[in-house]
């Protein structure tokens, strides 16, 4: 499988997810349009579909907005890999997740959706801040690139 | 294009030391004016993007306050969650943002500038 775009949670207005072809994109509706575009420019790695949705150390989320207001709606991984197993543009094999923060040492979620999915998951160590260029910088701010790419391998359960 | 930052405060995860801290301004913006600045905040250019959830840094049980996505008028620099807390809190913006705001007549300027294509400095930091 070759490096794909698979990601951003967010705008278009009263939609459902749907997939974008070419790249299969899950929208929401918000902000999402954004990540969208954003994550169309990152330099893609060789084996991966990126992953692009709003995240945090233990969840992602749907932006959506409603009568000009943003609002979160938080998903967790079994969400996450019951659309990614159902959708065209991902057809197995590793995914990196340009989502802030799920690669947190701290938190569960890129661990959780490796064991779920059966296959290695890239996240990021802290918040994620995607460039114009299409440069990423992982740390507290965007000037601060102290954070990394951490890779979660499925785990068996433990009895 | 050379950008500064504002509106960024120590409280928020994506503040810095160097950055002012926000109950200093909390209750003191003009409430019918707010709007006015949420819609400009609103409507910024998305330039640098993350695809993360910020909470409220005030009162955590709030919740959702926006992401930490760096938007821009051209002049400008400010975080994804800066309009959530003059909606909520009142917080009063510099004046010098306010002032741009007005000369730029409440609209942004740069709404269709393609920023792949620009050279971008922020805070005399060249990002891009």
């Amino acid at each position: 499988m070759g490096a794909g775009y698979h990601g951003g949670f967010g705008a278009t207005a009263g939609s459902h997810s749907h997939v974008v072809a070419a790249d299969s994109t899950l929208v929401g509706n918000g902000k999402g349009f954004e990540l969208k575009e954003a994550a169309k420019r990152v330099k893609k790695e060789k084996g991966f579909t990126d992953v692009a949705v709003h995240g945090s150390p233990d969840s992602i989320s749907v932006i959506v907005n409603k009568n000009g207001k943003d609002k979160e709606i938080v998903l967790d991984h079994r969400r996450l890999a019951k659309f990614l197993k159902s959708d065209k543009g991902y057809d197995g094999g590793k995914i990196r997740l340009l989502s802030c923060k799920t690669g947190s040492e701290t938190g569960t979620f890129a661990q959780n959706l490796a064991n779920k999915m059966g296959v290695t998951v890239r996240a990021p160590s802290d918040t994620l801040y995607i460039f114009p260029s299409g440069r990423m910088v992982i740390g507290p701010n965007m000037f601060t690139n102290t954070g990394r790419w951490i890779d979660y391998h499925p785990q068996k359960r433990k009895r | 294009m050379k950008l500064r930052t504002i509106g960024y405060y120590k409280e928020m995860p994506h503040g810095q030391e160097t950055d002012p801290y926000m109950e200093e301004f909390i209750n003191q913006e003009d409430p019918e004016q707010a709007e006015k600045i949420c819609n400009y905040l609103r409507n910024g250019s998305a330039l640098i993007v993350s695809p993360g959830e910020t909470i409220d840094v005030l009162c955590p049980e709030k919740g959702f306050s926006g992401t930490a996505t760096a938007y821009t008028d051209g002049t400008w620099v400010w975080p994804g969650d800066l309009a959530y807390y003059v909606e909520s809190y009142l917080l009063r913006i510099p004046e010098e943002f306010r002032q741009t705001m007005i000369h730029n007549n409440w609209q942004n300027p740069v709404a269709d500038v393609d920023f792949t294509k620009e050279s971008i400095e922020i805070n005399g930091i060249q990002m891009f």
